[in-house]
């Protein structure tokens, strides 16, 4: 399960945003800004992949679940994202 | 000896002096420091600095309440860091706070506030403007929810030709203009010096100017919604604009245009 981690501010633009951390600021392109809003509340990697190929479609090349854990793994080394336990809610 | 209170970006720093040098040290600060002077006292200090005889003690020491040398212009380079960094601290979470200089129209208060990390000529440039505008501070910038500007027209550490250490120097010793009474944000502009540079203005976009402003600033994360205040005060100014030039005189013109057409 994953989960965003809360920004101290955040600024959203047509097509990036702006996470201000405690120390530092990250700046997210549209497939990390989506990420960012469907991870609001703990969801399971399956349900997060499912969710970016119906805004952004299937990668031309490679699949979509590595593409996402590829993202995924980016974001919770900036502190973006954290994994946590427990059971959600499966589409 | 008394306890000296000095003052910037809105708040105060009580300064005791020790050592058998206390007297030299008590009155080469207050020269240096005369503009932001504010009273002498009994009390506690928030920073303790001891000047002694060469030989006198072992080497220098410093900690974030207490500094001991027996050089003055070390000691003196290093209370201002810790005088600084105080002040900055007391108005996390209530100012905008930007690593900048900052010079002001004498009349308008208009003012032009270069951000720029440390030793990449924020000091230069505010003593080449300030002859003609007012000083407001060549490191420190503490912005008011409403654009208002808050001086702290501390010392310049500047070096004198080959000099081990770099000196404090009063703003007077310059010839630097004083603050006016109220100064305001006109313009915000980030620094970059290039060897090659002609002299060059570009406009930010908002988010780029927010990206490269943040990282020099004070715990930004500490302000209420401090993204978007930074954004609406681009907002209600102009543009941000990066300068880059390898000589500060290629933009003395571009200055003079912002602080004199507002």
């Amino acid at each position: 399960m994953l989960q965003r981690n809360e920004p101290a501010d955040a600024l959203f633009f047509e097509t990036e945003a702006l996470l201000l951390y405690e120390t530092q600021l990250v700046r997210l392109a549209p497939i990390g800004m989506a990420i960012f809003n469907c991870t609001a509340h703990p969801i399971h990697a399956a349900d997060l992949t499912t969710a970016l190929i119906a805004e952004f479609g299937e990668p031309e090349d490679g699949s979509a679940a590595k593409a996402t854990s590829e993202a995924v793994a980016s974001l919770v080394g900036l502190g973006v994202l954290r994994e946590v336990t427990g059971e959600g809610p499966r589409d | 000896m008394n306890v000296v209170t000095v003052g910037g970006v809105g708040a105060t720093v009580r300064v005791r002096f020790g050592g058998s040098r206390a007297e030299e040290l008590d009155a080469e600060f207050r020269r240096i420091w005369s503009r932001c002077l504010l009273s002498e006292e009994a009390g506690a200090a928030d920073v303790r600095a001891d000047l002694f005889e060469p030989g006198q003690i072992r080497p220098s020491h410093s900690d974030e309440a207490r500094i001991t040398d027996s050089e003055a212009a070390p000691l003196l380079q290093r209370l201002t860091q810790a005088i600084t960094a105080k002040l900055v601290a007391r108005q996390v979470g209530k100012l905008l706070l930007l690593h900048a200089g900052a010079v002001s129209n004498p009349t308008t208060g208009a003012s032009l506030v270069f951000v720029a990390p440390g030793g990449t000529g924020k000091t230069t440039l505010t003593c080449l403007l300030g002859t003609r505008y007012g000083y407001l501070t060549d490191e420190s910038v503490g912005i008011t929810a409403d654009g208002r500007i808050l001086p702290y027209p501390k010392p310049l550490s500047i070096r004198d030709g080959s000099a081990r250490h770099k000196r404090e120097t009063s703003p007077d010793e310059l010839g630097l203009l004083p603050a006016p009474p109220d100064p305001w944000v006109r313009q915000i502009v980030l620094l970059r010096r290039s060897r090659l540079a002609s002299g060059r203005a570009s406009e930010l976009s908002l988010i780029n100017a927010i990206a490269s402003i943040t990282p020099e600033s004070s715990s930004l994360s500490k302000l209420d919604k401090g993204l978007h205040r930074l954004a609406g005060l681009i907002d209600a100014t102009s543009p941000v604009q990066r300068w880059t030039y390898s000589e500060a005189e290629q933009m003395v013109t571009t200055a003079r245009s912002l602080l004199e057409d507002a």
